[in-house]
């Protein structure tokens, strides 16, 4: 679904990510693992059209993220690390323009929008403010637009910083549900949540793919900690 | 895998560079700043230098005289060099970064930014140039299925669209022009001493649209300029000074202007003698009241009392052949007097100067004839003499006189140094004696007598010499002016040409206009009168003028009232209307044999009886008026249906309106004038013929002399007398007192060589009726249209001689005069008028309420209901 | 094409989320109003007073062009700059919509306001130009015509709700349009006359080549702003740096208009046709306001504009190299 060859991108000088390759298969959940700056973002962003890289290429789903952006977004959902709303809007009027964004109209865009409030436990605050939420439900607005288009790839950027314990537990156990019918790319530093919910582990270390494996082997190899020090002790 | 750390910062090779750059911009900069200032160094001069002569920069930088320049100039060099140097580095680098995608975009990229700039900034330069301007005032939308049409609207005009004629003229025109519109505050037809808000008005708008026109003009033309002159402008000195220095010509015009006026200076190549082309300059006057003309009237009267601003557009014509320069000639106009004193140049009060003065600043040239000489020698005979040769006969006459002085004084001076010297010589008293007998007569010189002569007869002699060369002096500044009389060779020729008559054509073949004042009634409280039969033409005058007319040239005659008073009745000599007179009367002119006086001026005649002091100056009489006063009907009075009104008086009206009112002309006020009818003996024309009226207020006395028996007072003709009824009977005003004729030549005129004199001789009654039989007489023969095309022919006369006298014209006699001047000549197209739709500023009727409501409520309702709006809508957003 | 109008419409519709669109307009009609007030007086003035070309009182004072030179940064500043800081264009540039139709959706919908701006100027027009309405009376024809009413209101339904008012919207939009249509129709072949004649006392085509100039200009100074925004990160910058580069084409009309530069007697000049040719203020109060339409000024607004949005698109991919 997701395939990654040599993707290299310099911020002027600096090499944010260099030379880095991975697969993931169709119905995949994988986790994005490093240290803070190792990279993830910046591939991700590449990944979801933001940025463009130097060199190297990526497509989804056979569609190349440089050649041809628009079909590879309109098969992505991605939630930015910062997840960023329009606050003035109201929670279903601004999933209801992403969807229009992305494609959906009509009762089909009704419909979408029923499915992912509900989804994402938006039910109670359809209509408040998204200025006016807390961040726990701001990441679950984005992630609900991430969903809306009903998308065959997930990339989500942190999608558990700064949540509360329960939201935690929600949105992982939501993610695992997620994973059975859709490809998920995730990033994070926090182990537990790579252990948890992905399938497969790629941990990237200044700007490269240090390891990638799947989590049973890692974890077998001494567990996903051991593993991750040692690479980045190095 | 080996990862290797990454560095966030560049290296220190890179940061060098770039700060190596920054610092020689700033260090440029530093020096730059220095060395501008300094004085006998210009910076400017010392880079070009430096560019077109490398060598020289050592020698620049090592120039200690003055240190900071040299500081500086070492900054500027350092710092170029090293910004230059930097800014390479980086490029150089730059190119050699790594290949790959982001190369090939990147530059694919910047390729494109360039050339959208590119196209940007050449499309923009191109259309600077090439561009087109559509006028879409005077329009309306139409829907011309499918497309929206614009048709020409039927309610209003195109502002910015200029006639084709002037556009094709326009497209054929080369070389450059130059307009200079000059704002002098003083517009013609003002005849209140200070311009009002209207003409201040006036004046700002006919500015901008003569900004306009030029602008629309220039769309078609070649190079046009606009420069604006205000005489209460602060640059204004400056500006004709630079006006001066660049182009004395248009400067000397723009000084002589009188009036608000716009200037076209062009230079065109036009054909010279030899054929070649030769740069010719011109430079053309327009005045503003010519371009539009202010209806003061109209103004102060329109939106129903409230006023606006009326001007009259009085065509583009006058503005498109001035721009394309079109060289006309300057009419040339002869004035006929009888006497020098009555010339141009002549005595203070009985001068033409004003009259003078007028036409040459309008674009004139005028030409003194006497029509009289030999004063000195009794009766005066017929002539025809220009000033320049009553000028050169009396500066020769001077000559002479000079010359017999000087000889006299000669001999004088001979004799007394003569005598002197005799007697200081050493001669004896006895030889002396002997010598000086004759002298002496008996008298017997001894020394102290010797001595005491030499004494006096020395300081005598001084005296003499120093005289002498005075009178010498005297002399040849005379002979210089005799000989500063211009065309010498002519002069000699007119003198010696003794046939006046042939003199007086050869003189008026040059002209194209004559104006014959005949000043008669100066004043009738004091008797002052220059006799009618004073201003008599011979016969042979009477021809050449005549033949002047039948050319179709035309004669303006202004003639004064004939009376006398009794005391000068008594001359002999022929009496009745002169050879001019009759002609006119030929042409339907007829003029009255009485002196219109009016009502006011019976107080003056009551007072003369009582003290021969009082001359009557202060009386004020009625201004004349453009048209008859309604309700009052002259006795063979012309049909007024169907006839179009008469030109003069149309334009007079135009004119007058600009001043405040409609019909007359405040400062035009003729005292004691003469009527003048026109009697349609060879048809009514096609426009009315009486254009100038006398205030009802009057009555036409045949008298109007006071003396000690009587006073001249209004009594009406009785029913029994043979005048009741006709034209010569004393009745109240109105009377026409001016008119004007365009007709025909008669016939008998142009292949009769020989004067009417049937016709004087049976006028010495001076009875009308008879002028009119015998004017009758000289309708056309049938057959006269064989002979091909008939000239016509413009006259006007009016029944005062003393109109247009005085050292300067007032503005109202002016305007008269300019309008009369150029119907007659058909320069009908300078005229003033008032047939185009008058412009206006817009009105819109508001009042009241409805207009409170519209001023408040756009300011303050749309506003609030924005906010109230905006209030809304957020407080909904924010609660629900 | 759904893309675009989602954009659109949620661009538009954030004017009237905030407090920025009613200032603005408040602002603008304020002015306007100011104008329009001094205009009448002319227009209703005694003695040799008087405006010749009433749209002049409006755009030719110096007042509305100060106003003017502020709304269109105002307009754009939070376009690009406020999503660059809130980091919402990240959101936007993932969607699946090229880059080039993002600015132009954006670009479309601040013209859009642009246009609202100037709409309620529309109500002076009967004084301006001394509008004269004969209204024959109701007929069926007039009726039909009278329901294209629907059509704004429809309109703004579809712009503001979501949901359930959604079809209302929609079915206004159509029936207000089919009854517009209906009724020109009717009103044409059936009852052969016109909605309700209007006789202008004053020549009303400079008013109407005022309002292209003003488009033509405005839809310039929006794309400049635009640009600007792409380019700086901070909504307040990007109204700064908007301002000096409109700056550019106003300040010699500002001057000129105000009276602080008296232009060269001399209107062939070299030096003051450059100028003239960049200040618009100039090309609207002199060219546009009296009737002329000259193509340097169309030239420059249409250059300028796709100019400016076709650097906005450069900035944008140059976002994505960064």
């Amino acid at each position: 679904m997701i395939h990654v060859q040599a993707l290299t991108k310099f911020y002027g000088d600096y090499p944010a990510v260099r030379d880095v390759s991975f697969d993931v298969p169709k119905g995949q959940v994988v986790g994005f693992l490093g240290p803070n700056g190792a990279g993830k973002s910046t591939t991700m962003r590449v990944l979801a059209g933001y940025l463009t890289a130097t060199s190297g290429t990526a497509t989804i789903d056979g569609f190349d993220v440089f050649s041809d952006p628009v079909a590879a977004r309109r098969r992505i959902g991605y939630m930015p690390e910062s997840c960023p709303l329009y606050p003035e809007m109201r929670v279903r009027e601004f999933l209801h323009f992403r969807a229009g964004l992305k494609g959906l109209t009509g009762k089909e865009r009704a419909d979408r929008l029923d499915y992912v409030i509900k989804r994402c436990w938006l039910g109670d605050e359809e209509r408040t403010l998204i200025g006016n939420l807390s961040k726990g439900y701001r990441q679950r607005v984005g992630l609900a637009d991430a969903l809306v288009a009903d998308p065959a790839v997930l990339i989500l950027d942190e999608p558990t910083a700064g949540l509360d314990p329960t939201q935690i537990r929600e949105t992982r156990e939501l993610i695992r549900e997620l994973g059975q019918q859709h490809t998920i790319l995730l990033s994070t530093h926090i182990l537990s949540e790579v252990e948890m919910t992905c399938q497969r582990a790629i941990i990237i270390n200044q700007g490269m793919v240090a390891t990638s494996g799947m989590v049973a082997d890692l974890k077998r190899d001494g567990g996903l900690e051991e593993v991750f020090v040692r690479i980045t002790k190095e | 895998m080996v990862i290797t750390k990454r560095r966030r910062r560049g290296s220190w090779l890179l940061f060098g560079i770039r700060a190596l750059g920054v610092t020689g911009l700033f260090a440029f900069l530093l020096g730059a700043l220095g060395a501008r200032r300094t004085p006998g160094h210009s910076l400017r001069g010392t880079l070009t230098d430096f560019a077109t002569n490398p060598q020289a920069i050592p020698t620049a930088l090592f120039n200690t005289t003055d240190r900071f320049y040299t500081v500086c100039l070492w900054l500027i060099v350092l710092g170029a060099v090293c910004a230059i140097l930097a800014g390479l580095a980086l490029f150089i680098g730059g190119l050699g970064r790594l290949a790959g995608r982001r190369n090939v975009a990147g530059t694919n990229a910047v390729l494109q930014t360039a050339l959208a700039v590119v196209l940007l900034v050449g499309v923009n330069a191109w259309s600077f140039h090439h561009y087109k301007r559509f006028d879409w005032t005077g329009r309306k939308l139409t829907w011309d299925w499918p497309y929206p049409r614009l048709a020409a609207s039927e309610r209003f005009e195109p502002q910015f669209t200029l006639p084709d004629a002037v556009v094709a003229d326009l497209k054929q025109l080369r070389g450059e022009t130059k307009v200079v519109v000059y704002q002098r505050h003083k517009t013609p037809g003002q005849f209140a001493d200070k311009p009002d808000a209207y003409d201040y008005a006036a004046e700002r708008k006919i500015v901008e649209k003569v900004r306009d026109l030029v602008g629309l003009f220039r769309e078609f033309g070649p190079q046009f300029s606009v420069q604006v002159l205000d005489v209460e402008d602060e640059g204004f000195t400056r500006a004709m000074k630079d006006i001066e220095r660049n182009n004395p010509q248009l400067a000397k015009a723009i000084d002589a202007a009188p009036v608000n006026s716009i200037f076209f200076q062009s230079t065109r190549a036009v054909p010279g003698p030899d054929g070649k082309p030769v740069n010719r300059e011109s430079i053309q006057r327009l005045s503003f009241s010519d371009f539009y003309q202010l209806d003061k009237s109209a103004s102060k009267a329109a939106d129903g009392g409230r006023g606006n601003l009326v001007l009259l557009p009085q065509g583009i014509g006058s503005f498109a052949r001035r721009v394309l320069a079109i060289e006309e000639k300057k009419p040339k106009i002869a004035l006929g007097t009888i006497h020098e004193y009555l010339t141009s140049q002549g005595q203070e009060e009985l001068t033409l100067a004003g009259l003078r003065k007028s036409l040459e600043q309008n674009g004139f040239e005028v030409v003194d004839i006497v029509l009289k000489k030999g004063w000195n020698e009794g009766e005066p005979v017929a002539g025809a003499v220009t000033l320049n040769e009553t000028q050169y006969e009396r500066l020769e006459e001077e000559l002479a006189d000079y010359d017999a002085v000087l000889q006299i004084n000669k001999q004088e001076l001979k004799f007394m140094s003569g005598l002197v010297e005799k007697l200081k010589s050493n001669m004896t008293l006895d030889e002396l004696n002997r010598e000086l007998k004759p002298i002496l007569r008996g008298q017997r010189l001894d020394e102290t007598a010797r001595k005491r002569n030499i004494a006096n007869l020395e300081p005598q002699l001084e005296m003499l010499r120093e005289y002498m060369s005075l009178q010498e002096k005297e002399r040849n500044e005379t002979l210089k002016q005799l000989e500063a009389i211009p065309g010498q060779e002519r002069l000699a020729e007119q003198r010696r040409q003794t046939d006046t008559a042939a003199k007086f054509r050869k003189l008026l073949a040059d002209c194209d206009m004559v104006i014959l004042p005949r000043m008669t009634v100066r004043n009738a409280v004091t008797g002052e009168v220059i006799p009618a039969w004073l201003h008599r033409l011979d016969d042979g005058q009477t021809l050449a003028l005549r033949d002047f007319m039948a050319a179709g040239k035309p004669v303006f005659g202004l003639f004064g009232p004939v009376n006398e008073p009794t005391s000068e009745r008594r001359r002999p000599g022929p009496r009745g209307p002169d050879g001019i007179e009759v002609l006119f009367n030929q042409l339907g002119v007829v003029f009255g044999g009485q002196t219109i006086l009016f009502n006011s001026e019976l107080k003056a005649f009551s007072q003369r009886r009582v003290s021969l002091l009082a001359t009557g100056a202060e009386v004020e009489v009625p201004p004349a008026l453009f048209e008859r006063p309604k309700g009052r009907a002259d006795v063979e009075a012309d049909d007024p249906t169907g006839q179009k009104p008469n030109a003069i008086a149309r334009s007079l009206k135009v004119v007058a309106a600009a001043a405040g009112s409609a019909d007359k002309l405040e400062k035009l006020k003729l005292r004691h004038p003469r009527p003048v009818y026109f009697v349609p003996v060879r048809g009514p024309g096609d426009s009315a013929a009486e254009f100038l009226f006398a205030d009802a207020d009057s009555w036409n006395e045949a008298d109007p002399f006071p003396n000690r028996d009587k006073t001249p007072r209004y009594e009406p003709t009785k029913p029994d007398s043979p005048l009741y009824g006709t034209r010569d009977a004393e009745t109240r005003g109105p009377f026409p007192i001016g008119v004007a004729v365009e007709t025909t030549v008669p016939a008998a005129w142009r292949d009769d060589p020989q004067p009417q004199a049937a016709a004087a001789a049976l006028l010495a009654g001076s009875a009308t009726g008879a002028a009119v039989a015998i004017a009758a007489q000289s309708l056309i023969p049938a057959d006269d249209y064989a002979r091909g095309p008939i000239p016509r022919l413009r006259v006007a006369a009016v029944g005062h001689g003393g109109l247009f006298t005085g050292p300067e014209l007032s503005p109202a006699k002016e305007q008269f005069l300019l309008t009369a001047c150029n119907w007659l000549l058909a320069r009908d197209e300078r005229l003033a008028r008032d047939d185009h739709p008058a412009w206006h500023y817009p009105r819109v009727s508001l009042s009241g309420r409805r207009l409170g409501l519209w001023r408040d409520g756009a300011v303050i309702a749309l506003p609030a209901a924005v906010a109230f709006l905006g209030s809304l809508v957020l407080l909904v957003r924010k609660y629900r | 094409m759904r893309t675009s109008l989602s954009l659109i419409r949620r661009e538009f519709a954030a004017y009237f989320l905030g407090p920025l669109g009613y200032v603005a307009l408040a602002l603008f009609l304020l002015g306007g109003g100011v104008l329009f007030r001094f205009t009448v007086d002319l227009l209703t003035a005694e003695g040799a007073k008087g405006i010749e070309y009433p749209m002049q009182g409006l755009v030719g004072n110096v007042g509305f062009w100060l106003v003017f030179w502020v709304i269109p940064p105002l307009l754009t500043m939070r376009l690009f700059a406020e999503e660059r800081a809130t980091g919402t264009l990240e959101m936007l540039l993932t969607a699946p919509i090229q880059d080039s139709r993002v600015v132009i959706c954006k670009y479309l919908a601040c013209l859009l306001f642009y246009i609202l701006l100037w709409l309620p100027t529309l109500l002076f027009l009967p004084v301006l130009l001394d509008l004269h309405f004969a209204w024959p009376g109701w007929s069926i024809g007039r009726a039909l015509v009278a329901g294209s009413l629907a059509i704004p209101v429809g309109l703004v339904i579809l712009t503001f709700s979501i949901g359930s008012w959604r079809p209302i919207g929609s079915t206004l939009f159509f029936a207000g349009l089919a009854s517009w249509v209906a009724g020109i129709v009717y009103l044409r072949l059936v009852e052969k006359s016109v909605f309700c004649p209007i006789t202008p006392g004053i020549d009303p085509m400079p008013a109407a080549a005022a309002y292209v100039g003003l488009f033509g200009s405005g839809a310039m100074f929006l794309a400049l702003g635009l640009w600007v925004s792409s380019l700086v990160k901070n909504p307040i910058v990007a109204a700064l740096v908007a301002l000096a580069v409109n700056l550019a084409f106003i300040l010699g009309g500002l001057l000129v208009l105000g009276g602080f530069y008296v232009p060269p007697a001399d209107t062939g000049d070299a030096g003051f046709r450059v100028m003239s040719f960049l200040s618009v203020p100039l090309h609207v109060s002199q060219d546009f306001a009296r009737g002329i339409i000259d193509t340097r000024h169309l030239l420059l607004y249409g250059s300028v504009t796709l100019a400016g949005l076709f650097l906005t698109v450069r900035s944008l991919e140059r976002r994505r190299w960064q």
